[in-house]
Protein backbone atom coordinates (compact mmCIF):
# COMPACT_ATOMS: atom_id res chain seq x y z
CA UNK A 1 0.00 0.00 0.00
CA UNK A 2 0.97 3.36 -1.04
CA UNK A 3 0.69 6.17 2.00
CA UNK A 4 0.90 10.03 0.85
CA UNK A 5 0.49 12.82 3.37
CA UNK A 6 -1.72 16.06 1.55
CA UNK A 7 -2.58 18.95 2.75
CA UNK A 8 -6.10 21.32 2.47
CA UNK A 9 -4.83 25.05 2.34
CA UNK A 10 -7.19 27.89 2.06
CA UNK A 11 -8.26 31.04 3.76
CA UNK A 12 -10.77 30.77 6.54
CA UNK A 13 -14.61 29.17 6.35
CA UNK A 14 -14.28 28.23 2.30
CA UNK A 15 -15.54 24.61 3.12
CA UNK A 16 -11.92 22.69 3.56
CA UNK A 17 -13.30 20.64 6.42
CA UNK A 18 -16.63 20.09 4.68
CA UNK A 19 -15.21 19.06 1.96
CA UNK A 20 -13.03 16.25 3.89
CA UNK A 21 -15.80 15.14 5.91
CA UNK A 22 -17.70 15.06 2.95
CA UNK A 23 -15.25 12.49 1.05
CA UNK A 24 -14.05 10.59 4.30
CA UNK A 25 -17.61 9.99 6.05
CA UNK A 26 -19.71 11.12 2.77
CA UNK A 27 -22.09 13.20 5.09
CA UNK A 28 -22.45 17.06 5.36
CA UNK A 29 -22.70 19.56 7.99
CA UNK A 30 -23.94 23.41 7.38
CA UNK A 31 -23.20 24.53 10.83
CA UNK A 32 -19.87 26.66 10.83
CA UNK A 33 -16.92 25.09 13.27
CA UNK A 34 -13.63 26.80 12.72
CA UNK A 35 -10.40 24.20 12.93
CA UNK A 36 -7.68 25.04 15.39
CA UNK A 37 -4.81 24.03 14.71
CA UNK A 38 -5.31 20.68 12.06
CA UNK A 39 -7.49 17.54 12.03
CA UNK A 40 -6.12 14.58 10.10
CA UNK A 41 -7.97 12.26 8.56
CA UNK A 42 -7.45 9.09 6.57
CA UNK A 43 -9.07 7.48 3.37
CA UNK A 44 -8.36 4.50 1.38
CA UNK A 45 -8.97 4.44 -1.91
CA UNK A 46 -7.99 1.99 -5.49
CA UNK A 47 -6.40 3.93 -8.29
CA UNK A 48 -5.40 1.60 -11.30
CA UNK A 49 -5.19 -1.36 -9.14
CA UNK A 50 -2.53 0.37 -6.61
CA UNK A 51 -4.41 0.39 -3.52
CA UNK A 52 -3.35 4.12 -1.26
CA UNK A 53 -4.43 5.83 1.64
CA UNK A 54 -4.48 9.55 1.84
CA UNK A 55 -3.45 10.93 5.15
CA UNK A 56 -5.38 14.26 5.08
CA UNK A 57 -4.26 16.77 6.94
CA UNK A 58 -7.49 20.01 7.30
CA UNK A 59 -5.30 22.81 8.53
CA UNK A 60 -6.70 25.65 9.75
CA UNK A 61 -7.98 28.66 7.52
CA UNK A 62 -4.63 31.09 7.22
CA UNK A 63 -4.91 34.67 5.35
CA UNK A 64 -1.56 36.74 5.02
CA UNK A 65 -1.83 38.93 8.58
CA UNK A 66 -2.06 34.79 10.38
CA UNK A 67 0.40 32.09 9.09
CA UNK A 68 -0.04 28.47 10.35
CA UNK A 69 3.16 26.51 11.19
CA UNK A 70 5.40 25.62 8.38
CA UNK A 71 6.12 22.16 10.25
CA UNK A 72 2.38 21.07 8.91
CA UNK A 73 3.50 21.59 5.39
CA UNK A 74 6.61 19.55 5.56
CA UNK A 75 6.93 16.09 3.39
CA UNK A 76 3.22 16.69 1.96
CA UNK A 77 2.95 14.71 -1.60
CA UNK A 78 0.35 17.03 -2.67
CA UNK A 79 -2.13 19.60 -1.87
CA UNK A 80 -6.09 20.75 -2.51
CA UNK A 81 -6.17 24.90 -2.80
CA UNK A 82 -9.69 25.67 -2.11
CA UNK A 83 -11.40 28.53 -1.98
CA UNK A 84 -14.79 30.12 -1.91
CA UNK A 85 -16.13 30.69 -5.22
CA UNK A 86 -18.59 33.21 -3.86
CA UNK A 87 -16.01 35.55 -2.01
CA UNK A 88 -13.22 36.91 -4.54
CA UNK A 89 -10.58 37.38 -1.95
CA UNK A 90 -10.11 33.80 -1.12
CA UNK A 91 -9.49 33.10 -4.97
CA UNK A 92 -7.37 35.79 -4.94
CA UNK A 93 -5.58 34.63 -2.50
CA UNK A 94 -4.82 30.94 -3.79
CA UNK A 95 -1.34 31.88 -4.74
CA UNK A 96 0.04 32.96 -2.24
CA UNK A 97 -0.80 29.74 -0.10
CA UNK A 98 0.36 27.78 -3.40
CA UNK A 99 3.70 30.01 -3.37
CA UNK A 100 4.40 29.05 0.32
CA UNK A 101 3.50 25.33 0.07
CA UNK A 102 5.37 25.09 -2.86
CA UNK A 103 8.91 26.29 -1.45
CA UNK A 104 8.08 24.08 1.33
CA UNK A 105 7.79 21.24 -1.03
CA UNK A 106 8.88 22.28 -4.62
CA UNK A 107 8.40 18.23 -5.83
CA UNK A 108 4.59 18.08 -4.64
CA UNK A 109 1.54 18.23 -7.02
CA UNK A 110 -1.89 20.36 -6.29
CA UNK A 111 -4.95 20.96 -7.49
CA UNK A 112 -7.69 23.59 -7.00
CA UNK A 113 -11.48 23.89 -5.78
CA UNK A 114 -13.76 26.74 -6.02
CA UNK A 115 -16.03 25.59 -3.45
CA UNK A 116 -19.69 25.76 -2.39
CA UNK A 117 -20.51 25.71 -6.05
CA UNK A 118 -23.82 24.98 -5.17
CA UNK A 119 -24.26 28.95 -4.37
CA UNK A 120 -23.69 29.38 -8.18
CA UNK A 121 -26.18 29.45 -11.04
CA UNK A 122 -25.89 26.96 -14.01
CA UNK A 123 -25.20 29.98 -16.36
CA UNK A 124 -22.00 31.33 -13.85
CA UNK A 125 -21.13 27.42 -14.05
CA UNK A 126 -20.95 27.60 -17.47
CA UNK A 127 -18.62 30.62 -18.11
CA UNK A 128 -16.32 29.54 -15.51
CA UNK A 129 -13.43 28.08 -17.54
CA UNK A 130 -11.69 25.37 -16.04
CA UNK A 131 -8.49 23.15 -16.52
CA UNK A 132 -7.88 19.29 -15.73
CA UNK A 133 -6.60 20.10 -11.91
CA UNK A 134 -9.23 22.43 -11.25
CA UNK A 135 -12.28 21.56 -9.91
CA UNK A 136 -16.10 23.74 -9.22
CA UNK A 137 -17.06 21.72 -5.89
CA UNK A 138 -19.37 21.42 -3.59
CA UNK A 139 -19.63 19.44 -0.45
CA UNK A 140 -23.07 20.66 0.39
CA UNK A 141 -24.14 18.70 -3.23
CA UNK A 142 -21.50 16.03 -3.11
CA UNK A 143 -20.34 17.77 -6.59
CA UNK A 144 -17.00 17.09 -7.76
CA UNK A 145 -15.17 16.06 -4.40
CA UNK A 146 -14.82 12.81 -5.29
CA UNK A 147 -13.13 13.51 -8.60
CA UNK A 148 -11.64 16.44 -6.93
CA UNK A 149 -9.73 13.87 -4.41
CA UNK A 150 -8.91 11.18 -7.31
CA UNK A 151 -7.29 14.03 -9.39
CA UNK A 152 -4.98 14.45 -7.08
CA UNK A 153 -4.02 11.01 -5.81
CA UNK A 154 -3.77 10.21 -9.31
CA UNK A 155 -1.21 13.15 -9.69
CA UNK A 156 0.48 12.22 -7.22
CA UNK A 157 1.33 8.36 -8.44
CA UNK A 158 2.33 9.66 -11.70
CA UNK B 1 42.86 21.82 4.84
CA UNK B 2 41.53 25.10 4.26
CA UNK B 3 39.95 23.42 0.96
CA UNK B 4 38.39 20.59 2.43
CA UNK B 5 36.43 22.52 5.64
CA UNK B 6 34.15 24.19 3.43
CA UNK B 7 33.56 21.44 1.17
CA UNK B 8 32.97 19.13 4.56
CA UNK B 9 30.69 22.09 5.33
CA UNK B 10 28.86 22.33 2.21
CA UNK B 11 28.51 18.42 2.44
CA UNK B 12 26.71 18.89 5.98
CA UNK B 13 24.71 21.76 4.86
CA UNK B 14 23.00 20.24 1.61
CA UNK B 15 23.22 16.16 3.61
CA UNK B 16 21.97 17.78 7.10
CA UNK B 17 19.58 15.01 8.00
CA UNK B 18 22.13 12.03 6.19
CA UNK B 19 24.99 13.71 8.62
CA UNK B 20 22.59 13.29 11.53
CA UNK B 21 21.42 9.66 11.04
CA UNK B 22 25.24 9.11 10.78
CA UNK B 23 26.11 10.62 13.73
CA UNK B 24 23.37 9.78 16.00
CA UNK B 25 24.69 6.37 17.12
CA UNK B 26 27.86 7.81 18.01
CA UNK B 27 26.82 11.64 19.48
CA UNK B 28 24.01 9.44 21.38
CA UNK B 29 26.63 7.14 23.40
CA UNK B 30 29.02 10.72 24.10
CA UNK B 31 25.77 12.34 25.54
CA UNK B 32 25.07 9.46 27.37
CA UNK B 33 28.52 9.29 28.71
CA UNK B 34 28.44 12.89 30.19
CA UNK B 35 24.73 12.36 31.12
CA UNK B 36 25.32 9.35 33.20
CA UNK B 37 28.10 11.20 35.00
CA UNK B 38 25.18 13.69 35.94
CA UNK B 39 22.69 11.53 37.10
CA UNK B 40 25.98 9.63 39.53
CA UNK B 41 26.61 13.14 40.98
CA UNK B 42 23.23 13.11 41.29
CA UNK B 43 22.37 9.97 43.06
CA UNK B 44 24.49 10.26 45.26
CA UNK B 45 23.38 14.02 46.39
CA UNK B 46 20.21 11.95 46.56
CA UNK B 47 21.67 9.56 48.89
CA UNK B 48 22.97 12.08 50.83
CA UNK B 49 19.27 13.35 51.40
CA UNK B 50 18.11 10.24 52.44
CA UNK B 51 20.56 9.16 54.83
CA UNK B 52 19.39 11.75 57.19
CA UNK B 53 15.75 11.66 56.45
CA UNK B 54 13.48 9.60 58.89
CA UNK B 55 10.56 7.73 58.57
CA UNK B 56 9.47 4.00 58.48
CA UNK B 57 9.92 3.73 54.97
CA UNK B 58 13.56 5.33 54.91
CA UNK B 59 14.23 2.61 57.25
CA UNK B 60 12.35 -0.02 55.43
CA UNK B 61 14.51 0.88 51.91
CA UNK B 62 17.75 0.95 54.30
CA UNK B 63 17.21 -2.47 55.66
CA UNK B 64 16.24 -3.63 51.93
CA UNK B 65 19.51 -1.87 50.25
CA UNK B 66 21.85 -4.05 52.90
CA UNK B 67 20.10 -7.36 52.26
CA UNK B 68 20.11 -6.09 48.55
CA UNK B 69 23.35 -4.29 47.72
CA UNK B 70 22.04 -2.16 46.10
CA UNK B 71 21.83 1.22 46.38
CA UNK B 72 18.85 3.30 48.10
CA UNK B 73 18.75 5.50 45.65
CA UNK B 74 18.45 3.12 43.07
CA UNK B 75 15.96 1.93 45.03
CA UNK B 76 14.30 4.83 45.30
CA UNK B 77 13.97 5.04 41.54
CA UNK B 78 12.91 1.43 40.81
CA UNK B 79 10.24 2.19 43.12
CA UNK B 80 8.67 5.07 41.55
CA UNK B 81 9.49 3.57 37.80
CA UNK B 82 6.56 2.07 36.95
CA UNK B 83 6.45 3.02 33.32
CA UNK B 84 5.46 -0.33 30.90
CA UNK B 85 5.93 0.32 27.16
CA UNK B 86 3.32 -1.07 25.08
CA UNK B 87 3.39 0.31 21.68
CA UNK B 88 6.66 1.67 19.52
CA UNK B 89 6.36 4.00 16.05
CA UNK B 90 8.88 4.68 14.02
CA UNK B 91 7.61 8.14 12.22
CA UNK B 92 8.84 9.51 8.85
CA UNK B 93 10.30 13.30 10.20
CA UNK B 94 9.68 14.65 6.77
CA UNK B 95 5.83 13.32 5.68
CA UNK B 96 4.83 12.40 9.23
CA UNK B 97 3.64 8.93 7.95
CA UNK B 98 3.97 6.10 10.33
CA UNK B 99 7.15 3.80 9.05
CA UNK B 100 6.59 0.32 11.37
CA UNK B 101 4.85 0.01 14.40
CA UNK B 102 5.36 -2.27 17.32
CA UNK B 103 2.83 -3.21 20.19
CA UNK B 104 2.33 -5.54 23.28
CA UNK B 105 -0.09 -8.49 23.00
CA UNK B 106 -4.37 -6.15 23.40
CA UNK B 107 -2.36 -2.76 23.07
CA UNK B 108 -2.56 -2.49 19.61
CA UNK B 109 -3.44 1.50 18.68
CA UNK B 110 -6.63 1.75 16.43
CA UNK B 111 -6.14 3.94 13.86
CA UNK B 112 -1.93 4.08 14.41
CA UNK B 113 -1.25 6.05 10.66
CA UNK B 114 -3.87 8.97 12.06
CA UNK B 115 -2.07 8.69 15.30
CA UNK B 116 1.65 8.69 14.15
CA UNK B 117 0.30 12.20 12.02
CA UNK B 118 -1.26 13.37 14.83
CA UNK B 119 1.53 13.23 17.15
CA UNK B 120 3.88 14.39 14.44
CA UNK B 121 1.55 17.90 14.20
CA UNK B 122 1.60 18.14 17.81
CA UNK B 123 4.82 17.88 17.97
CA UNK B 124 5.87 20.12 14.97
CA UNK B 125 3.06 23.09 16.56
CA UNK B 126 5.03 22.61 19.79
CA UNK B 127 8.54 23.15 17.81
CA UNK B 128 7.72 25.83 15.90
CA UNK B 129 5.95 27.33 19.10
CA UNK B 130 9.25 26.58 21.09
CA UNK B 131 11.95 27.87 18.06
CA UNK B 132 9.92 31.39 18.31
CA UNK B 133 10.44 31.58 22.42
CA UNK B 134 14.15 31.44 21.68
CA UNK B 135 15.10 27.60 21.81
CA UNK B 136 16.04 24.76 19.69
CA UNK B 137 15.51 21.60 21.54
CA UNK B 138 12.64 19.21 20.44
CA UNK B 139 9.11 18.08 22.42
CA UNK B 140 10.13 14.77 24.39
CA UNK B 141 7.48 13.91 26.08
CA UNK B 142 3.38 14.57 25.70
CA UNK B 143 1.42 13.32 28.54
CA UNK B 144 -2.09 12.76 28.99
CA UNK B 145 -3.62 11.50 32.34
CA UNK B 146 -1.44 8.14 32.37
CA UNK B 147 -0.62 8.34 28.88
CA UNK B 148 3.23 9.10 28.14
CA UNK B 149 4.55 9.65 24.70
CA UNK B 150 8.12 9.62 24.71
CA UNK B 151 9.56 11.20 21.37
CA UNK B 152 13.38 10.72 20.57
CA UNK B 153 14.24 12.00 16.89
CA UNK B 154 17.14 11.35 14.71
CA UNK B 155 17.48 12.84 11.05
CA UNK B 156 15.17 11.56 9.10
CA UNK B 157 13.10 9.33 11.60
CA UNK B 158 11.57 10.25 15.10
CA UNK B 159 10.98 6.97 17.50
CA UNK B 160 7.29 7.16 19.34
CA UNK B 161 7.60 5.44 22.73
CA UNK B 162 3.71 4.85 24.41
CA UNK B 163 4.25 4.76 28.21
CA UNK B 164 1.46 4.36 30.99
CA UNK B 165 3.74 6.56 32.98
CA UNK B 166 6.90 9.23 32.54
CA UNK B 167 9.93 7.02 31.36
CA UNK B 168 12.76 7.28 33.72
CA UNK B 169 16.36 7.58 33.02
CA UNK B 170 17.22 4.07 32.70
CA UNK B 171 14.38 3.29 30.28
CA UNK B 172 14.98 6.86 28.32
CA UNK B 173 18.61 5.75 27.87
CA UNK B 174 17.38 1.78 26.93
CA UNK B 175 14.91 3.29 24.58
CA UNK B 176 17.46 6.20 22.97
CA UNK B 177 20.20 3.26 22.43
CA UNK B 178 17.65 0.50 20.59
CA UNK B 179 16.56 3.58 18.17
CA UNK B 180 20.57 4.18 17.69
CA UNK B 181 20.75 0.45 16.71
CA UNK B 182 17.72 1.03 14.32
CA UNK B 183 18.67 4.49 12.69
CA UNK B 184 22.26 2.86 12.00
CA UNK B 185 21.12 -0.36 10.71
CA UNK B 186 17.77 1.25 8.51
CA UNK B 187 19.35 4.84 8.08
CA UNK B 188 19.11 4.31 3.84
CA UNK B 189 16.20 2.69 4.23
CA UNK B 190 14.71 5.97 6.26
CA UNK B 191 16.17 8.54 4.03
CA UNK B 192 14.69 7.21 0.94
CA UNK B 193 11.34 5.94 2.61
CA UNK B 194 8.43 7.56 0.62
CA UNK B 195 5.08 5.82 2.13
CA UNK B 196 5.25 2.54 0.70
CA UNK B 197 4.89 0.22 2.97
CA UNK B 198 5.32 -3.23 1.28
CA UNK B 199 9.18 -3.50 1.53
CA UNK B 200 10.89 -5.95 3.69
CA UNK B 201 12.79 -3.66 5.65
CA UNK B 202 9.63 -2.63 7.49
CA UNK B 203 8.86 -6.15 8.31
CA UNK B 204 12.20 -6.63 9.76
CA UNK B 205 11.72 -3.75 12.10
CA UNK B 206 8.78 -4.09 13.10
CA UNK B 207 9.96 -7.56 14.51
CA UNK B 208 12.95 -6.00 16.31
CA UNK B 209 10.64 -3.60 18.04
CA UNK B 210 8.19 -6.23 18.57
CA UNK B 211 11.38 -8.27 20.39
CA UNK B 212 12.24 -5.24 22.03
CA UNK B 213 9.11 -4.14 23.37
CA UNK B 214 9.23 -8.03 25.08
CA UNK B 215 12.41 -7.90 25.79
CA UNK B 216 11.45 -5.38 28.27
CA UNK B 217 8.71 -6.04 29.70
CA UNK B 218 8.63 -6.03 33.57
CA UNK B 219 7.05 -8.62 34.41
CA UNK B 220 6.75 -8.76 37.93
CA UNK B 221 3.92 -5.33 37.03
CA UNK B 222 1.97 -7.73 35.65
CA UNK B 223 1.29 -9.54 38.88
CA UNK B 224 -1.70 -8.63 40.85
CA UNK B 225 -1.31 -7.57 44.38
CA UNK B 226 -2.67 -9.84 46.27
CA UNK B 227 -3.22 -9.29 49.78
CA UNK B 228 -3.33 -12.82 51.04
CA UNK B 229 -0.12 -13.47 49.23
CA UNK B 230 1.72 -10.64 51.64
CA UNK B 231 0.27 -12.47 54.69
CA UNK B 232 1.39 -15.55 53.64
CA UNK B 233 4.98 -14.07 53.22
CA UNK B 234 4.71 -12.01 56.37
CA UNK B 235 3.75 -15.84 58.45
CA UNK B 236 6.86 -17.26 56.59
CA UNK B 237 9.37 -14.49 57.65
CA UNK B 238 7.83 -14.73 61.16
CA UNK B 239 8.09 -18.20 60.74
CA UNK B 240 11.94 -18.41 59.81
CA UNK B 241 12.47 -15.92 61.84
CA UNK B 242 11.98 -18.13 65.22
CA UNK B 243 13.35 -21.27 63.52
CA UNK B 244 16.31 -18.95 63.30
CA UNK B 245 16.26 -18.02 66.84
CA UNK B 246 15.49 -21.87 68.27
CA UNK B 247 18.21 -23.18 66.02
CA UNK B 248 20.68 -20.51 67.02
CA UNK B 249 19.71 -21.37 70.61
CA UNK B 250 19.96 -24.93 69.96
CA UNK B 251 23.30 -24.19 68.58
CA UNK B 252 24.77 -22.48 71.39
CA UNK B 253 23.47 -24.79 73.97
CA UNK B 254 24.84 -28.15 72.09
CA UNK B 255 28.08 -26.27 71.59
CA UNK B 256 28.49 -25.54 75.64
CA UNK B 257 27.10 -29.00 76.27
CA UNK B 258 29.71 -30.62 74.17
CA UNK B 259 32.40 -28.22 75.62
CA UNK B 260 31.68 -29.69 79.12
CA UNK B 261 31.93 -33.14 78.05
CA UNK B 262 34.88 -32.83 76.24
CA UNK B 263 36.81 -30.95 79.16
CA UNK B 264 35.04 -32.81 82.17
CA UNK B 265 33.39 -35.72 80.49
CA UNK B 266 30.73 -35.24 82.23
CA UNK B 267 27.29 -35.05 80.45
CA UNK B 268 24.84 -32.27 81.78
CA UNK B 269 21.81 -30.57 79.99
CA UNK B 270 21.61 -26.55 79.74
CA UNK B 271 18.68 -24.60 78.86
CA UNK B 272 18.00 -20.91 78.59
CA UNK B 273 15.69 -19.09 81.08
CA UNK B 274 15.39 -15.20 80.44
CA UNK B 275 19.22 -13.73 80.86
CA UNK B 276 20.61 -17.15 82.38
CA UNK B 277 21.64 -20.19 81.53
CA UNK B 278 20.39 -22.88 83.84
CA UNK B 279 22.59 -26.01 84.28
CA UNK B 280 21.29 -29.38 85.01
CA UNK B 281 21.90 -33.07 85.94
CA UNK B 282 24.39 -35.07 88.13
CA UNK B 283 28.09 -34.80 88.49
CA UNK B 284 30.29 -37.41 90.34
CA UNK B 285 32.25 -34.67 92.35
CA UNK B 286 31.54 -31.25 93.67
CA UNK B 287 35.10 -30.38 91.86
CA UNK B 288 33.42 -31.14 88.73
CA UNK B 289 30.90 -29.00 89.41
CA UNK B 290 32.93 -26.22 89.74
CA UNK B 291 34.88 -26.20 87.17
CA UNK B 292 31.72 -26.77 85.04
CA UNK B 293 30.58 -23.20 86.06
CA UNK B 294 34.68 -22.04 85.11
CA UNK B 295 34.06 -23.45 81.64
CA UNK B 296 30.39 -21.86 81.02
CA UNK B 297 31.74 -18.13 82.32
CA UNK B 298 35.01 -18.56 80.00
CA UNK B 299 32.33 -19.46 76.77
CA UNK B 300 29.19 -17.71 77.53
CA UNK B 301 28.58 -14.06 78.73
CA UNK B 302 25.22 -14.79 80.67
CA UNK B 303 24.92 -15.26 83.70
CA UNK B 304 24.58 -18.98 85.28
CA UNK B 305 21.64 -20.57 87.60
CA UNK B 306 23.90 -24.26 88.94
CA UNK B 307 21.41 -26.60 89.63
CA UNK B 308 23.74 -29.46 88.93
CA UNK B 309 24.05 -32.27 91.89
CA UNK B 310 26.32 -34.76 92.98
CA UNK B 311 24.14 -37.93 94.14
CA UNK B 312 25.21 -39.39 97.84
CA UNK B 313 25.19 -43.27 95.87
CA UNK B 314 28.06 -41.07 93.58
CA UNK B 315 30.11 -40.18 97.15
CA UNK B 316 29.69 -43.69 99.00
CA UNK B 317 30.58 -45.10 95.94
CA UNK B 318 33.55 -43.15 95.47
CA UNK B 319 34.53 -43.57 99.53
CA UNK B 320 33.86 -47.55 99.04
CA UNK B 321 36.06 -47.31 96.11
CA UNK B 322 38.77 -45.00 97.84
CA UNK B 323 38.63 -47.56 100.59
CA UNK B 324 39.17 -50.84 98.36
CA UNK B 325 42.10 -48.45 96.93
CA UNK B 326 43.68 -48.55 100.18
CA UNK B 327 43.27 -51.84 101.31
CA UNK B 328 44.86 -53.18 98.14
CA UNK B 329 47.73 -50.71 98.52
CA UNK B 330 48.25 -52.01 102.36
CA UNK B 331 47.88 -55.76 101.09
CA UNK B 332 50.50 -54.53 98.83
CA UNK B 333 52.95 -52.91 100.81
CA UNK B 334 52.56 -56.70 103.10
CA UNK B 335 53.78 -58.24 100.59
CA UNK B 336 56.41 -56.11 99.79
CA UNK B 337 57.57 -56.02 103.55
CA UNK B 338 57.40 -60.13 103.93
CA UNK B 339 59.69 -59.97 100.88
CA UNK B 340 61.97 -57.54 102.31
CA UNK B 341 62.14 -59.49 105.64
CA UNK B 342 62.69 -62.58 104.14
CA UNK B 343 65.66 -61.18 101.84
CA UNK B 344 67.14 -59.64 104.66
CA UNK B 345 67.22 -62.84 106.57
CA UNK B 346 68.83 -64.61 103.78
CA UNK B 347 71.43 -61.85 104.19
CA UNK B 348 72.15 -61.96 107.33
CA UNK B 349 72.10 -66.04 106.88
CA UNK B 350 74.91 -65.32 104.03
CA UNK B 351 77.23 -63.10 106.11
CA UNK B 352 76.87 -64.72 109.23
CA UNK B 353 77.97 -67.94 106.92
CA UNK B 354 81.23 -65.86 105.45
CA UNK B 355 82.04 -64.23 108.74
CA UNK B 356 82.79 -67.81 109.82
CA UNK B 357 84.60 -68.47 106.67
CA UNK B 358 86.58 -65.41 106.80
CA UNK B 359 87.23 -66.36 110.78
CA UNK B 360 88.66 -69.96 109.94
CA UNK B 361 90.49 -68.16 107.10
CA UNK B 362 91.85 -65.90 109.55
CA UNK B 363 92.84 -68.26 112.21
CA UNK B 364 94.58 -70.14 109.28
CA UNK B 365 95.98 -67.24 108.04
CA UNK B 366 97.28 -66.55 111.68
CA UNK B 367 99.05 -69.78 112.16
CA UNK B 368 100.25 -69.61 108.87
CA UNK B 369 101.98 -66.07 109.68
CA UNK B 370 103.39 -68.07 113.29
CA UNK B 371 105.03 -70.56 111.04
CA UNK B 372 106.51 -67.63 109.40
CA UNK B 373 108.01 -66.14 111.90
CA UNK B 374 109.33 -69.17 113.84
CA UNK B 375 111.27 -69.97 110.66
CA UNK B 376 112.98 -66.78 110.74
CA UNK B 377 114.11 -66.82 114.34
CA UNK B 378 115.19 -70.17 113.49
CA UNK B 379 117.24 -68.79 110.44
CA UNK B 380 118.23 -66.08 112.53
CA UNK B 381 119.50 -67.97 115.10
CA UNK B 382 121.04 -70.43 112.80
CA UNK B 383 122.72 -67.19 111.15
CA UNK B 384 124.35 -66.16 114.97
CA UNK B 385 125.38 -69.66 115.53
CA UNK B 386 127.37 -69.93 112.23
CA UNK B 387 129.26 -66.40 112.67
Amino acid sequence: MIRKKILLLGDFSVGKTSLVKRYVDGAFDDKYLTTIGVKISKKLCTIEGIECEMLIWDIEGSTPSKKISLGYYRGASGAIFVSDIGRRETVNNLDEHKDIFLSENPNAVYVTAYNKADKLSEIAKENIVLDDDTFLTSAKDDSNVEELFMQLMKKMLV
Amino acid sequence: MKRVTPAISKGIADNKETMIDALYPIMGGMISKYVTQAIKEMMETINKKIENGLSVENYKRKVKAKLSGVSETEILLEESSSSVISSLFVIHKESSLLIAEAHLEDKEIDDAHMVASMASAIKDFINDWIKNNESHNEVQILSYGNATLYIESAGSVYIVAFLDAEPDYEQRSKINTFFAKIVKEYATFFQKFNGDDSADEIVTLSMEMEDYLYAHQPIAKEEKKNPAKYIFFFMAFLLFGYGVFVFNAWYVKNGLENTVYSQTGEHISISSEDDYLVLNGQVSSTDTVFEIEKIMKRHSKKMIKNHLLVPMTYIDKRLKDEQNLGTSSVNSLEKKLLFLERNFEKSVNGLQEKILILTEELKASKKHLRQVLEKESNIGQFKENNK
